[in-house]
This record gives structure tokens, C-alpha cells and sequence, in this order.
């Protein structure tokens, strides 16, 4: 497979980054846009390729850390194969889910994917002798490969980072294929596709199942980082926060995630700096607030989000050129 | 041979009755024409031939096995395709790529063969392209290939979704009021393609209102008034029978609706 100039050039500089960061916070903070950047591709596949909405994506964030926190902790699981095995049930679990519920669609969908969202969020908190309810679960170990164990950022940042290319890679396969042709016509017309020979609701399923386990991977991955879980990050703001990263990256391309979740990332860090000097009060509830309007602003104004804007700057010289 | 057989086919919409005790059979390798009136319950049958809409009772047989019930992608590997009558092309695809998806029964490759990239997918992916072009070319539209697909003018738009069905390898291709919006030259086109289609042994089922149309190219019509059938036969004879007249005219004039 030929690598774009544009890519190679991006994986160096995230490889040198780590030198010229001032701090380990900013480190964290990276990792975190590797996170959420995974996450935020296994919704692009499902929402940008075939055209199926998920406002519960967090919970499938959620159990990819809960499954391979409780298996690595309580039943002793090595943390490679506690993640592995986090993924794949994760994935199961949305696939035979994906079957009554890709039988919806628009509104309908989109409510019961909020719906299994909230399910699974109060399945945190409530199932306190397996999940440590309300008070999380510690203690988890680090990654560890050998005698490498994963217990600095920066081993966390590279491993992170080249799981986000691997993944990437594996993505654009998908998409560039006859699977991802079948994916896009279903979002186009899904009678159309039917007319084709496509097994619509096969492939609805399947990609569900595809896409949470993207994000099961990236909670594994932060579950294995931190050490530490609770159920208040995998809930509905997150969701929310997902599906911005993938409209203001560009709902149609893979990469485009990866450019949203960093926006989003950093933009929530700014905010959490600056909302407490803006409002005395319940600075935290103005951030969803803030990126309501940002969801806003982006379907009026760049409905094809950052990806869409870059390209349109890159090609305008030439086009300015010609006249 | 008979390729389709629809036997004593009843559709009812609550207490609306679509089709009632509709018979008829298509011989292989023809075009068969389904007219009549709006609301008639042409495109109905179609939904119920490509099995978009279960029938109230009644069958459906293609090369004498039944085939009543089964889902719309079932059908397609069995060799029925179709087109539909508001155009269903996908907008978000090059014009090659809809006919690559067209193309999507005849090759094998699933997500994991995919995000890998196999060397057994990337020649499958070769072969697809290459089917895709030829066909697109065959259909004169290899100039618009990297087109985006909404961007092609009306009428081509018509016959990329033709060509799109062809690329599925259908025995029995179901063209839903293909001329409806096109100007003359386009109709002319595509009767020209229509046929070209039957030469190389697809057989035809069309919709279609425009009369030109119908009657240059179809070998055998069904009229159907109200969900039943009218009259059946060739052209010729149906354009003569009295029943027919008055169904589309309301008088005895002739037969240039």
C-alpha cells in the first residue's frame, strides 16, 4: 500500500513530539486525542460510511475499560489478553444488540442507541459488587509486553499513537473496498442497495459491531492507562462529545476523526481552564453547551467538517490561479 | 421457456385492493411490457416481483422454482434486478463506483479480507474495477466515470442506474419508467440500449408510460386497469383492443396517451 507524503510527514512529527513538550500533562493530553481518535473513527465508519447514527457511543467506550478492568483485576487476566478479550466481547455484545436495533431508522435509531447508552451507564453504577459502582474500580494493572511494561506516558503515547495509525490503516482498507462501497450505498439508498444483492441489514450489524469495537479498544487502552475507572466518563456527554469530534472532523472521512477528536480534546481542556473565570457557577454544564453550539455552526457552515475546509484552502490557489 | 411466472398474485393495501388475481408469464430473452393508468398497480407488482413488498396471496415463480417472499438481496443473487421509478442512484459515489457496487454479488471479500488488504482481495478489487469499466463503457458513459454520480445530466443518470443493474448479472432486469422525465433524444437512446440489453439475453420487464417507447421495443405488453389485468398480447393487438382504449382514453380516439 502506497503511504500519502502527508501521513508520513504527520507519524514523524507525533514521533518527535514527546521532545518538545514542556510537560507530562501535555503528554496525557495527547494520549487522550489517540483515545478519543480511535473511538471517534469507529463512529466516523458507522455514521460517515454507513450513514447510521449512535448517540450511545460511549458506553461501548465504556465496556472495552469496565470488561478489561474487571477481567485484569478480579480475575487475574494478563492486561494484553484482559483488552483483547474486552474488544471481542464488546464487539459481540453490540453485534447481537445491532440486530433488533439497526432494524430502526433515523429518529427511532438514534433514540434507542441513546437509550442503550444510558442502560449501560447505570449498569456501571449500580452493578457495585462487579463494577465498584459509583467509586470505580483501582488498582488496574499497566499494559505490559514482556518484561515492557506500559507504566510511563511516554511508552503509553507511542503504543497509543501506533495503535491509532494501525487502526487508521485497517479503517481506510475498509472503506476504500467493496465493503465500504456496500456501506456507502446503504447510506445513499437502502433500497437501492438491497437491489444489489446487499444483505443491508448484514452489513448494518456488522459495522455497528465493528465500530464499537473500535471504541471497546480505546477503553481497554485507558482503563490500562489510568488504572483507575468510573462510570462518570462514559456517559451521555460523551456520546455527544464523539459525535462532535466526527462532524467537526468531517462525518466522511476517516482521518478527518482524528483531526476532530484533537480539536475536541484540547478545546475541553481550554474550557476547563477558562470556564471557572467566566461563571461562578456550574462551569462544567457550559462546555456541552459550548459544544452544542459548535455542532451547530459546523452543519450550517462546513457540513463536511475540518477535512472538508482544509481541502477546500489547499485547492483554492489553484483554482484563483486559473482565472 | 417461461423465465417469471406470476400466479394468481393478490396484493391488498388494508381495504384498498392493489392487485387482484393477477396472472401472467415472461418468456426469456423478451421485453415485456406492464402498462396502464396510474395507479394501476404496476409498480406494486414490480415491488412484489423483486421482493420489496409481500404479496396478500399468490406466487411468484422464476425458472420454475418459487421464489414468493424471499428479501430483495436473495433475489438479486438469483438474478433479478431492478431499477426504480423516482431514480435511486447513489449520489455519494462516482458514476464507476455505482456500477462497482452493482458489482458487489458477483465478487467475495468481507471486512477482514478488507482492513488486511489480502493479496486475493486487492486482485478481486482489480477485477471489479475492470468488469465496472467495461460495462459503464458499454453503456457510453466511460466519460463520466470519475464523475460524481449526481452530476450527470438527468437522463444519463437514467441510464447509469440501468447500467448499475446490468452489473449484477441479472436474468431478469425490472426497469421502472426509465423514459419518464427524458427528451426525445435520451428515449431514443435508451430504447436503443433496451434492446441492446435483450441481444445479449436479459430479460426486460418495463414499466413505462411513455407509448413511443413501449411500443417500439416491447414484445409482449400486460395492461393492467385497477389492479387486474386488461388485455395482454402483442402491441399490436393490445393497442387494438376496446377495453384498453377506454382505460387510458375514456373514448375510442386511438391509443397516443
Amino acid at each position: 500500500m502506497k503511504i500519502p507524503f502527508i501521513w508520513t510527514a504527520i507519524a514523524a512529527g507525533l514521533a518527535l513530539l514527546p521532545v518538545v513538550l514542556p510537560s507530562n500533562y501535555y503528554l496525557g493530553i495527547m494520549i487522550f486525542i489517540g483515545l478519543n481518535s480511535l473511538a471517534a473513527m469507529g463512529l466516523c465508519l458507522l455514521m460517515g460510511y454507513a450513514g447510521q447514527i449512535s448517540l450511545g457511543h460511549a458506553a461501548f467506550f465504556g465496556m472495552g475499560a469496565y470488561i478489561s478492568g474487571i477481567l485484569s483485576v478480579s480475575y487475574g487476566f494478563p492486561p494484553w489478553l484482559s483488552v483483547i478479550a474486552a474488544v471481542t466481547a464488546t464487539a459481540l455484545l453490540a453485534f447481537v444488540l445491532g440486530v433488533p436495533i439497526l432494524r430502526l431508522q433515523g429518529y427511532y435509531l438514534a433514540v434507542a442507541t441513546l437509550g442503550l447508552g444510558i442502560i449501560v451507564y447505570l449498569v456501571f453504577m449500580n452493578w457495585t459488587s462487579l463494577t465498584g459502582g459509583p467509586s470505580g474500580l483501582s488498582a488496574i494493572p499497566y499494559l505490559a509486553l514482556g518484561p515492557l511494561s506500559f507504566n510511563r506516558d511516554l511508552k503509553v503515547y507511542y503504543l497509543v499513537w501506533a495503535v491509532v495509525f494501525l487502526a487508521l490503516a485497517c479503517g481506510h482498507n475498509i472503506v476504500k473496498s467493496r465493503v465500504g462501497r456496500a456501506l456507502r450505498s446503504i447510506h445513499s439508498s437502502e433500497i437501492a442497495a438491497q437491489a444489489m444483492g446487499i444483505n443491508t441489514g448484514r452489513y448494518k450489524v456488522k459495522v455497528f459491531a465493528l465500530s464499537a469495537a473500535y471504541a471497546a479498544l480505546a477503553g481497554g487502552l485507558y482503563a490500562h492507562y489510568l488504572t483507575f475507572i468510573s462510570p462518570a466518563p462514559f456517559g451521555f456527554q460523551f456520546s455527544i462529545e464523539l459525535l462532535v469530534m466526527v462532524v467537526v472532523g468531517g462525518i466522511g472521512d476517516l482521518s478527518g476523526a482524528i483531526l476532530g477528536a484533537a480539536v475536541i480534546t484540547l478545546l475541553s481542556e481550554i474550557l476547563r481552564d477558562l470556564m471557572p473565570h467566566l461563571f461562578s457557577y456550574g462551569a462544567g454544564e457550559y462546555e456541552i453547551v459550548f459544544f452544542g453550539i459548535l455542532l451547530i455552526v459546523f452543519m450550517i457552515f462546513l457540513p463536511g467538517g475540518l477535512v472538508q475546509g482544509l481541502d477546500f484552502l489547499r485547492r483554492r490557489p489553484r483554482v484563483m490561479a486559473q482565472r | 421457456m417461461s423465465l417469471l411466472q406470476v400466479k394468481r398474485i393478490t396484493k391488498h393495501f388494508g381495504g384498498l385492493t392493489a392487485l387482484s388475481d393477477l396472472s401472467f408469464s415472461v418468456e426469456e430473452g423478451k421485453v415485456f411490457g406492464l402498462i396502464g393508468p396510474n395507479g394501476a398497480g404496476k409498480t406494486t407488482l414490480l415491488n412484489i416481483i423483486s421482493g420489496f413488498l409481500k404479496a396478500t396471496s399468490g406466487n411468484i415463480i422464476l425458472q420454475g422454482k418459487s421464489i414468493t417472499g424471499c428479501h430483495p438481496h436473495i433475489l438479486a443473487s438469483r438474478g433479478i434486478s431492478r431499477t426504480f421509478q423516482n431514480g435511486q442512484i447513489f449520489g455519494n459515489m462516482t458514476a464507476l463506483e455505482n456500477v462497482m457496487v452493482g458489482c458487489h454479488i458477483r465478487f467475495g471479500g468481507e471486512f477482514l479480507n478488507a482492513a488486511l488488504q489480502t493479496g486475493w482481495s486487492r486482485r478481486q478489487e482489480g477485477e471489479i474495477r475492470q468488469v465496472s469499466v467495461e460495462i459503464l463503457a458499454s453503456m457510453g458513459l466511460q466519460a463520466w466515470a470519475q464523475e460524481p454520480a449526481d452530476s450527470l445530466p438527468f437522463g444519463l443518470q437514467r441510464l447509469l442506474e440501468i447500467a448499475r443493474g446490468v452489473a449484477t448479472k441479472p436474468r431478469l432486469l425490472l426497469l421502472d419508467e426509465p423514459a419518464a422525465g427524458l427528451n426525445r433524444e435520451e428515449k431514443e437512446r435508451l430504447t436503443l440500449e433496451i434492446a441492446r440489453l435483450r441481444c445479449q439475453g436479459i430479460t426486460i420487464i418495463l414499466v413505462e408510460h411513455d407509448m413511443d417507447v413501449v411500443m417500439s421495443i416491447c414484445d409482449r405488453l400486460v395492461v393492467l386497469n385497477y389492479g387486474q389485468k386488461i388485455a395482454e398480447g402483442t402491441p399490436e393487438e393490445v393497442q387494438k383492443d376496446r377495453e384498453v382504449v377506454a382505460a387510458y382514453l375514456g373514448d375510442e380516439d386511438g391509443f397516443h396517451a
